[in-house]
């Protein structure tokens, strides 16, 4: 994706332009939408699904952000964060649909069946498991977020925080450890 | 935790990392840890969970689960909660302000960021629902674009529960007849007509599936014409008419849709060829669900999209009798005939569809018919293009049977009148060979649903003997084509079963003299004949020339077939100058009544130069072969003249003429591959005489190349042919030529193990077999041995009055040879000297067994 006309979007994004948003979600969309479509990738093909749900509703919160938005790094940054509070907030609904809580959501219609608990509970776990992550390593738990949630590789991950690649996969690699022991539990 | 202890674990967790796993990394963080058992401890954790894709499953499964959470209101509806969702648009219910009624609104996923693409697309929707006004296609009310640039669509609510859940909570058919399927019959019948509206105004549906079919919930006030049903989701919709709008849409390449329903030409993403037939073929989809609860390909594939396509554009569907004991078998002959991979084989339209419904509903005979014997047969050839002599089998096969389905076509006129004898027994005819073709492929066959020929022939044996015991007439026809294709898969005692037994039932029915057991014995001839037991092929064949003079006169043609038939199978008997007598009477009589120059005449011709090459007469041989290949090329097209060529190659390498039998070989060779495959049986044959014409020219490095060609096509062709005893033969000859004789030796005791094995140890072609390996054993030191066998078998040949003029020589000149390698050189000389007479007397001084003979006696005088 053209660095520089992102940047330069994002900066008339601040600057109050809301349609340099609008301008922005073609060029970056092809590199959110692989978050999730990498996720789904060993899914069965049967049942295709389409992965942009999430990367939309990032969007939508994203234009929350307007004028605190730095860069294309930051604003990298926020949309992982955000995609991951998507998904985590969804999973947080249902969990409370389940219990018989907000009442407001009926039944869902569509063909692709009603979310399992179960799967639910987990983007919940990793959740919990982040906060512990980033109460004890702040830094690691942006780097989860970055290449978990964010899509983005070690190298852009080490551009964003300004640190080397060597030590964003690192750091990876024990975060990643840390969190896969606390979902475990 | 400590920010210290997180530190000394991550050191310690890195440091571990980087050690081979097992006693390595275990002495380090032993050493590490010391006493400090917590220690090591979260580390051992964390190195085993640094092992599991925990993380990226949970993120991959909810990022998968998740569905757009639902906004407040929107333009001036206010959200009550969602519906569904599909892969552009999610559907809420919603409360419309003015006027005040509950509507079901359809908004485009991205909202205001949604491209150009989706917004089309959802235009494109609202445009083609304005167009509908039916009962059961869901209404529009309205349509437009909110303050905020959401696109947003206003439909009617609908009452009711998607097809996919209905049918959930169905209980599961036990039998599949008319009253068990008439319910869901009805349903369907709803859904085609609201299709059939669709495409009566233009629009093309192209995502056909349960969940977008509601089955209404029945009100109470229920009037008899309420819709049953409702379509919805037209978000795919496409315009038959001219459409300048529409490029961008309808990318070629562009796979849109849901998958399990989607049609071949859809999943290939073929755009241009998508037509109203697509929609018959998601209807087919929807109407096999319905009838059988399962999906027509039952397993859905796990892998990739690739996998899932190439299952949808290849898979037969799962046959009913998988899931049922007893159904009515022209449901799924509607349902397949929707379900063709090919546009053009499906119903033509939706209407024709229903009316398969209405027919079958009202007892009424369907206009669909399952896919006849002809067309399977030739589905099955096209698998077996690549491969096997099967081939040849199937082609016998297809002329047998291209007579049973123009009775069946007189059926299905017969039927119509209502029924007569002659029709119930076609069908019978009919139903057996489609049964066959349906189902023949056994639980045990091997993977994909593909039937291999052999399964055919051996199931098809099977229901004969269980199946139509009662009806004799319908047994032995039958018989006669597994007989015939047994005849060219093997194995032939298999074939010679067959004949016998519908040559029992035709002469205890119909007696001595009748034209069916005249097509017994025909295939009797064929059988025995390749068994090599030509004395009982002639006496078969004898009895069907009788039987055929008697019922058509003397010269008919029929006669004049079975007479050339006699005459092959004299020849190879040895009885050369009645073979020659009575094909010559056969080519005169089609001179006398103009048949000469059409396909039947010319065979004859090249039968006339068979027999001529059996005989030896090869200056007489070959121009009769020439002329029959050069005028079938005129009359059939050059790849009719395989037999010929292949025919002509043999009496050039017989009489030495080495280089013209290789032009004639290497044609043949290209034209076989040509017709039938590269794998075609017939090319081992061509590529063994070929070797030997190679071998002749003394290019043995080429010619051994070759026999190992003709080697390995045996081999993929099973190996058990026991033609394969000749590329050892040519093999062992080449090897003895290029002084490996271990080898040679090796080569000829297989050749002559292939001979037993194949045409049991007395035949004439084992037996010259075995007087080749007591020479081969005999000149490589094993002199006792080899002539003992080197006598048995010439003395087997004597026997079999198979001593031809040119093999008896060879044999002379061969016993010579082993006689002089045991130190018995009187002997071995007078040997040689009567093979070197006879060939002298036969093909002359110059021909290539004349020289090895001279060479032998020369080389014996040393």
């Amino acid at each position: 994706m053209p660095e520089d006309s992102i940047t330069q979007l994002i900066a008339q994004w601040r600057a109050g332009d809301g349609a340099a948003l609008d301008a922005l979600t073609p060029l970056v969309y092809d590199s959110l939408r692989q978050i999730a479509s990498r996720h789904m990738a060993r899914e069965n093909a049967w049942h295709t699904l389409s992965p942009t749900a999430v990367v939309h509703e990032a969007y939508l919160r994203l234009q929350g952000y307007q004028a605190g938005v730095q860069d294309r790094a930051h604003f990298l940054a926020l949309a992982a964060r955000e995609m991951r509070r998507v998904l985590v907030d969804y999973a947080r609904r249902v969990k409370s649909q389940k219990r018989g809580g907000a009442d407001w959501q009926r039944v869902t219609l569509s063909g692709d069946g009603a979310v399992e608990e179960t799967r639910a509970v987990d983007v919940i776990a990793i959740e919990e498991a982040l906060t512990k992550l980033a109460a004890i390593d702040e830094r690691k738990a942006r780097i989860v977020d970055l290449m978990v949630f964010g899509g983005l590789t070690a190298d852009e991950t080490a551009e964003v925080l300004q640190i080397s690649s060597s030590t964003v996969n690192r750091e990876w690699r024990f975060a990643r450890a840390f969190l896969q022991n606390e979902l475990k539990t | 935790m400590s920010s210290t202890r997180w530190q000394q674990v991550e050191e310690l967790f890195h440091a571990a990392e980087a050690l081979p796993a097992g006693e390595a990394r275990d002495r380090f963080l032993a050493g590490a840890c010391g006493e400090d058992q917590s220690l090591r401890q979260q580390v051992d954790l964390l190195m085993a969970a640094a092992q599991t894709g925990v993380l990226e499953q949970a993120v991959g499964k909810a990022a998968q689960n998740f569905r757009t959470p639902v906004a407040q209101s929107i333009h001036n509806y206010r959200i009550i909660g969602q519906l569904g969702e599909g892969g552009m648009g999610v559907v809420f219910e919603a409360e419309q302000q003015s006027p005040r009624r509950r509507v079901a609104l359809k908004l485009i996923r991205s909202g205001r960021y949604a491209g150009d693409r989706a917004r089309r697309q959802f235009e494109r929707e609202a445009e083609a629902l304005g167009r509908l006004r039916h009962p059961s296609i869901a209404t529009i009310y309205e349509s437009g674009v909110a303050e905020d640039g959401q696109p947003y669509l206003a439909m009617e609510l609908i009452d009711g529960a998607p097809l996919d859940r209905w049918l959930d909570q169905q209980p599961a058919l036990a039998f599949l007849r008319k009253s068990d399927a008439a319910g869901r019959l009805q349903l369907f019948r709803a859904t085609c007509e609201a299709v059939v509206y669709a495409h009566q105004h233009g629009i093309i549906h192209r995502d056909l599936k349960p969940s977008n079919i509601f089955i209404l919930t029945p009100r109470s006030t229920s009037s008899a014409s309420e819709a049953a049903v409702k379509i919805l989701d037209f978000g795919l919709a496409r315009f038959t008419d001219p459409d300048p709008a529409a490029p961008g849409l309808t990318e070629a390449g562009l796979v849109q849709g849901s998958l399990p329903f989607m049609s071949p030409e859809q999943a290939r993403g073929e755009t241009d060829r998508i037509d109203t037939r697509t929609d018959i073929y998601s209807l087919g989809v929807i109407l096999y669900w319905l009838l059988t609860q399962r999906h027509p390909y039952m397993e859905q594939p796990a892998g990739s999209i690739a996998d899932a396509i190439a299952t949808i554009c290849n898979a037969p569907p799962a046959p009913f009798r998988l899931r049922y004991r007893r159904f009515d078998a022209d449901l799924e002959t509607i349902a397949r005939k929707a379900l063709e991979k090919d546009p053009a084989r499906r119903y033509q339209s939706v209407s024709a569809l229903l009316g398969d419904i209405d027919h079958y509903l009202a007892d009424l005979p369907i206009v669909a018919r399952p896919p006849s014997a002809l067309y399977q047969l030739r589905k099955l050839i096209q698998r077996h293009r690549a491969g096997f002599a099967a081939l040849m089998g199937l082609l016998a096969l297809l002329l047998t049977f291209t007579i049973v389905t123009l009775t069946q076509s007189g059926r299905v006129r017969a039927e119509r009148d209502r029924a007569n004898q002659e029709a119930s027994t076609a069908k019978q005819v009919s139903k057996f060979l489609v049964d066959l073709f349906l189902y023949a492929n056994p639980a045990t066959g091997k993977g994909k649903g593909e039937l291999t020929a052999r399964d055919l022939l051996t199931s098809g044996r099977a229901r004969l003997d269980k199946d139509l015991q009662g009806q004799p007439e319908l047994r032995a026809r039958l018989l006669d084509n597994i007989g015939h294709a047994h005849n060219v898969l093997g194995p032939l005692p298999e074939a010679k079963r067959a004949f016998e037994d519908s040559l029992a039932i035709r002469l205890k029915a119909l007696g001595p003299d009748s034209l069916e057991s005249a097509e017994s014995w025909g295939g009797l001839n064929i059988t025995f004949h390749n068994l090599g037991d030509f004395a009982k092929a002639v006496d078969a064949e004898r009895h069907a020339v009788r039987i055929l003079e008697k019922n058509h006169g003397a010269d008919h043609a029929k006669v004049a077939e079975a007479l050339a038939q006699l005459a092959v199978s004299l020849g190879a008997q040895g009885s050369f100058a009645e073979a020659e007598t009575v094909i010559r009477r056969v080519v005169e009589m089609d001179r006398q009544a103009g048949r000469l120059d059409t396909e039947t005449g010319i065979t004859h011709l090249q039968s006339l130069g068979g027999v001529l090459r059996m005989k030896e007469d090869f200056a007489a041989a070959i121009p009769v072969l020439r002329e029959a290949a050069e005028r079938m090329e005129k009359k059939a097209g050059e790849l009719e003249i395989g037999p010929s060529l292949n025919e002509l190659g043999i009496a050039l390498n017989r009489s030495g003429q080495f280089v013209e039998a290789e032009k004639a070989l290497r044609r043949t060779d290209a034209i076989v591959a040509r017709a039938y495959g590269p794998e075609n049986l017939n090319r081992a044959s061509i590529k063994t005489n070929l070797a030997y014409s190679l071998a002749g020219q003394r290019r043995f490095a080429e010619a051994e190349s070759v026999a190992r060609e003709a080697m390995a096509l045996h081999i993929k062709n099973g190996g058990s042919n026991p033609r394969r005893a000749d590329v050892h033969g040519v093999l062992t000859e080449i090897l003895e030529n290029e002084g490996r004789l271990p080898e040679s030796v090796l080569e000829m005791r297989a050749a002559y193990d292939v001979a037993v094995k194949g045409f049991g140890p007395t035949h004439f072609r084992t037996a010259l077999t075995g007087v080749r390996l007591g020479r081969q054993l005999a000149i490589t030191g094993a002199a006792k041995e080899g002539l003992s066998i080197l006598e048995k078998n010439a003395a087997l040949l004597v026997q079999g009055g198979h001593q031809g003029l040119l093999d008896g020589a060879i044999v002379d000149r061969l016993r010579g040879e082993a006689l002089g390698a045991a130190g018995d050189p009187v002997r071995a000389r007078q040997a040689l000297q009567r093979s070197l007479d006879r060939l002298g007397s036969r093909v002359g001084p110059n021909h290539p067994e004349t020289k090895k003979a001279r060479a032998a006696l020369a080389a014996l005088k040393k």
